[in-house]
């Protein structure tokens, strides 16, 4: 496993660690900057690192406005002409943001492939959805206009469309947000990505579809042996189809562990409180424990630690200096955390 | 559907068309009375008399109106008061040169107004952009007579390259049209700009980035066929805003066509000519709206299916 | 008299009760020669709720549920059927009964960005029912609601666009308890709000009901939250309720097919229960053409001919009310199991390898 690796704490020489040991994709100590309309830059991603096996599913967890969709668009390329991503994301021995534009496209074109929330809106309103899964086939491989047409049928029968060959010919606006987000996903799939980037993919999806999407989601990862970051703020989506999860908080990940560990023993104060906070749906809990306080916006983050205005192990230090993601020692498999004052691990969730 | 779609919109057409005639017949048979014009002012009530009758100016209006409107439905639209020409003929004479101004104009502002507007947007807020939009504000604020005289002024009086009235060749066309035209490129690129801008953010347009497409093919396949739409319905809007430009600058070119025609005639109280122009003018404005209503359907499958589809409580 | 009448008459009359409640909608235009499709949002409905109670309505987009809601508070009037406050119907909207009404019954929407005015501040906006009502001392009262929703008085005078998600939706809250409701009438108060603010308005909300003895109609499609706050809870499909339940026999022993179908489609924020999710096939047909019989059973693995033919009706089974032929009868696999194992197996793709 590649990504057993000290991930931020030592940045390792690519090039030193070849072999199967190299992780499909790692990113490191990226920052994305947003230059304001009044000129002033903002620093919304801070220092994050991470990196995914193939075949493994990293779900990035945060509340909305933690940067974990800016993330997103800075590894596969989307982020608005604002915003600049500086750090490294290193795909097969190349690092994407070293290279020029052009060059970028064609690779990340190569491996990655982005789900996104909105389906609906996300797919060309003027297109039909036949013509746009045809399309992405096009623009990664050579085929004619008519094997790309019956490819993308074929791919949207395999998403689960019924009749695909009628559907194919159909706008995105006659089909319903399930149907949308498969069609979106015979997109993503077309090009045989290395990498699929889902970003929080099953939000505005109804329970039952969203179950049979997740599922759908998973049967191709199997199938295509692709790695995937799965974007979302739901954890039960975490516990259900993630291998390890990073939790973000104010720009920064402040745990990475396997998911098993991280729910069942979260190091962090922030992940605890999340966890403590959160309704459940498989038994009547005790009263929901609460984080007060809200997340610092980026141009006012507190020094030091930016959860501790909001932490209830704050102590000595946590305003000193920003935490740095550590290996925890003795753990495997590897987690990290970026924390002063750790939850001790006997202390119940 | 479809059946059903132009049908309502040819009735409207109709409906319309019926409405813009029975309004300029109207307007002019109560505006004035053209014997006071075109008879010399010594002429005697007996002469007046005999004109009045023969152009049938003395019988009652409704019965003027229907006579007009069995005349106009066998393709008679009169006579012309001033030269005895059939005003259908004196139109079609004209119209030509019209066209032929206009659609350059067109064409004109089409070739300029669609890339910078397409351009600013994808660049916005850089310099090309606010060049762009600078010199829009500048273009679409300059009166067409004032423009008219500027260029007049400067590039066949003072530089001798154009000639700067009649329409014998391709260089007379060249400042009558660059007249018309720049107006209407300024609006144009200014609204395709904001047309694209909000395309641009679509959430769509990051799919087709994610798909690794280029920026021409984000561009082309993408972004303009959406914001043809709205493009397209002002297009169809300033066609009128074209028709009246014409009128003024055909005057200050003295270019031989409707425009000029139509000044002409109103000042003399020529009714049959001033109806038959008038009449040309609304016909090619419900056409255009027509069109557009066909592109709607063309362009967009949201209108084109209808929507009833979809809703949900 | 009978002695159901007399027992009528010894009881106090549920605070709020609907009877057969319907209420459809026009979708799209009216053609030249046929009326506006119609569909029903809400179709012959029927629930009681007693004070200081909270039943949750869940269901997915499209089943009814916020229309339910309004026709609940008396903002929308029922085609057919009636909706009773303290027994006595309610008032047609906008009349000057129902505005007297509204000093008890109170709602707040979805929408938490829209529902305040952006050019008022907090206090001004949470005063304003209290003057529209013609409370004594507004001044005092609004104080003690801001209060009563713990939000700091340092805000008390700011705009909304100052406050946070979280704020507004205490904000929101203050402004319906302003005029001393016995009800509030709540569409998805907390689905716009992270999981940590969220929590904060939950307790608030059980506080609140705690303290003043309020009762709640809770309308959201997130069941974790509804298990968290309901006593009761309704699911509803395409504008009918098929399972009406105390929540703890609704979580336990769900007896409609779709009820199941919902709960394990949940995903359970518990690594160790991974698997145990299982999908039901197919989309929520659309509310304007529902099936005929049980507008479940396209999608029901337990459909007999029956249930496509006649519509259940709500039948007691223990402590539930559910509408399906099937639910009790002995020996009926539970829908989990019949759906869970290996998913059928799917062609292989047909993509090539790239070129």
């Amino acid at each position: 496993m590649g990504c057993g690796w000290p991930v931020l704490a030592a940045p390792r020489p690519f090039a030193l660690n070849p072999g199967p040991a190299m992780p499909l994709i790692d990113v490191q100590d990226m920052d994305v900057t947003i230059r304001r309309r009044d000129g002033t830059p903002v620093q919304p991603v801070r220092g994050v690192a991470l990196c995914v096996d193939a075949g493994e599913t990293l779900a990035l967890v945060g509340e909305s406005g933690c940067g974990k969709s800016l993330t997103c668009l800075a590894i596969a390329g989307l982020l608005p002409r604002r915003a600049v991503a500086q750090g490294r994301v290193v795909m097969q021995d190349t690092d994407l943001l070293a290279l020029p534009r052009r060059a970028a496209r064609l690779l990340r074109r190569a491996l990655i492939a982005s789900v996104f929330q909105d389906a609906t809106n996300a797919l060309n309103p003027v297109r039909p959805i036949g013509w746009q899964v045809a399309e992405a086939i096009r623009l990664r491989r050579s085929v004619t206009r008519n094997e790309a047409g019956a490819e993308a049928v074929r791919l949207l029968g395999r998403v689960g469309l019924p009749e695909p060959e009628r559907r194919a010919k159909e706008y995105p606006h006659q089909f319903s947000g399930g149907m949308n987000q498969r069609a979106m996903i015979a997109l993503a799939i077309a090009g045989r990505p290395h990498l699929l980037i889902a970003d929080e993919a099953t939000t505005a999806l109804d329970v039952t579809i969203q179950a049979q999407i997740l599922d759908l989601i998973a049967d191709l990862q199997a199938e295509l042996g692709m790695g995937m970051i799965f974007v979302t703020h739901d954890l039960g989506i975490v516990a259900q189809a993630a291998d390890r999860a990073a939790v973000m908080y104010a720009g920064r990940i402040v745990e990475t562990a396997p998911v098993a560990a991280l729910f069942a023993t979260p190091r962090h104060p922030y992940t605890r409180g999340l966890l403590q906070a959160l309704p459940r749906v498989d038994h009547d809990g005790r009263p929901l424990s609460t984080i007060d306080g809200i997340v610092p916006p980026p141009d006012r983050m507190p020094p030091g630690c930016a959860f501790a205005p909001r932490c209830s192990r704050v102590g000595a230090g946590c305003d000193a200096a920003v935490p740095l993601s550590q290996k925890i020692p003795g753990a495997s498999p590897p987690r990290f955390l970026a924390c002063h004052r750790p939850v001790p691990v006997s202390e119940e969730v | 559907m479809m059946l059903q779609f132009l049908a309502i919109k040819s009735l409207r057409a109709a409906l319309t068309m019926w409405l813009v005639i029975t309004f300029v017949f109207i307007v002019l048979r109560i505006s004035g009375d053209p014997t006071d014009i075109l008879l010399p002012d010594d002429a005697s009530d007996a002469v007046r008399d005999f004109y009045r009758a023969k152009w049938g100016l003395d019988r009652p209006l409704w019965d003027q109106y229907l006579s007009y409107w069995s005349a106009l439905l066998t393709g008679d639209f009169g006579i012309s008061l001033r030269n005895n020409l059939p005003a259908w003929e004196m139109v079609m004479d004209r119209a030509p040169k019209t066209l032929l101004l206009g659609g350059t104009a067109l064409g004109f502002s089409l070739a300029i107004g669609l890339p910078l507007g397409i351009l600013a947007a994808w660049w916005r807020g850089s310099s090309l952009d606010r060049a762009v939009m600078t010199t829009a504000v500048f273009g679409f604020s300059m009166p067409n007579f004032f423009l008219g005289i500027l260029l007049i002024l400067t590039f066949s009086l003072h530089l001798r390259w154009l000639p700067s009235s009649g329409s014998d060749s391709a260089a007379h066309l060249i400042l009558p049209a660059f007249t018309l035209g720049t107006a209407f490129a300024a609006q144009l690129a200014r609204f395709t700009r904001s047309a694209m801008i909000d395309v641009l953010t679509k959430p769509y347009m990051t799919t087709a980035k994610s798909k690794g497409a280029s920026e021409a093919r984000r561009v082309f396949a993408h972004a303009l066929p959406n914001a043809s739409v709205p493009i397209v319905t002002i297009l169809g809007l300033k066609v009128g805003e074209l028709i009246g430009g014409a009128v003024v600058t055909e005057t200050v070119f003295a270019w031989p066509g409707l425009g000029r025609l139509l000044v002409h005639a109103v000042a003399v109280r020529d009714l049959a000519v001033v109806q038959a122009i008038l009449i040309l003018i609304a016909a090619t404005m419900v056409a255009t709206n027509l069109l557009v209503d066909l592109y709607y359907g063309w362009a967009d499958p949201r209108v084109r299916v209808g929507r009833t589809k979809g809703v949900r409580a | 008299m009978s002695q159901a009448a007399v027992d009528a008459l010894m009881l106090p009359p549920p605070l709020l009760a609907a009877e057969g409640v319907r209420l459809g909608y026009a979708t799209g235009r009216r053609g030249w020669f046929r009326p506006a499709p119609r569909f029903l949002a809400v179709d012959g409905v029927s629930l009681t709720l007693s004070r200081g109670e909270t039943l949750g309505i869940v269901g997915e987009s499209g089943c009814g549920k916020s229309s339910l809601a309004r026709l609940l508070v008396g903002l929308a009037a029922p085609e057919a059927g009636v909706v009773r406050f303290e027994g006595t119907a309610m008032p047609a909207p906008d009349s000057a009964a129902w505005r007297a009404l509204r000093t008890r019954l109170q709602m707040v929407f979805q929408d938490t960005g829209a529902a305040l005015d952006p050019r008022l501040t907090v206090r001004t906006q949470v005063r304003e029912p209290l003057l529209i009502h013609r409370q004594p001392d507004p001044e005092a009262r609004c104080d003690e609601v801001l209060a009563q929703v713990r939000l700091g008085a340092h805000l008390w005078d700011r705009f909304p666009r100052e406050l946070s998600g979280g704020q507004v939706q205490r904000v929101v809250i203050a402004r319906a308890l302003a005029p001393r409701p016995d009800l509030l009438v709540l569409d998805e108060p907390v689905s716009a709000l992270d999981v940590s603010i969220q929590a904060q308005i939950v307790n608030l909300l059980h506080d609140l009901q705690r303290d003043l003895g309020l009762a709640y109609v809770f309308v959201s499609h997130d069941l974790g939250v509804v298990r968290h706050v309901a006593h009761r809870v309704a699911v509803m499909y395409l504008g009918r309720i098929v399972e009406l339940a105390p929540k703890a026999e609704l979580f336990a022993r769900p007896r409609h097919p779709y009820t199941q179908a919902l709960l394990a489609s949940v995903p359970v924020a518990d690594p160790a229960r991974r698997g145990a999710r299982v999908a039901i096939p197919g989309d929520p047909p659309s509310p304007q053409h529902p099936p005929s019989g049980c507008r479940f059973h396209p999608r029901c693995p337990l459909a007999v001919p029956r249930c496509a033919a006649e519509a259940p009706a709500l039948r007691a089974l223990g402590a539930t009310d559910v509408a399906c032929h099937r639910a009790g009868e002995p020996g009926l696999p539970s829908l989990a199991a019949m759906l869970s194992g290996p998913r059928p197996a799917m062609a292989p793709m047909s993509v090539r390898e790239p070129a």
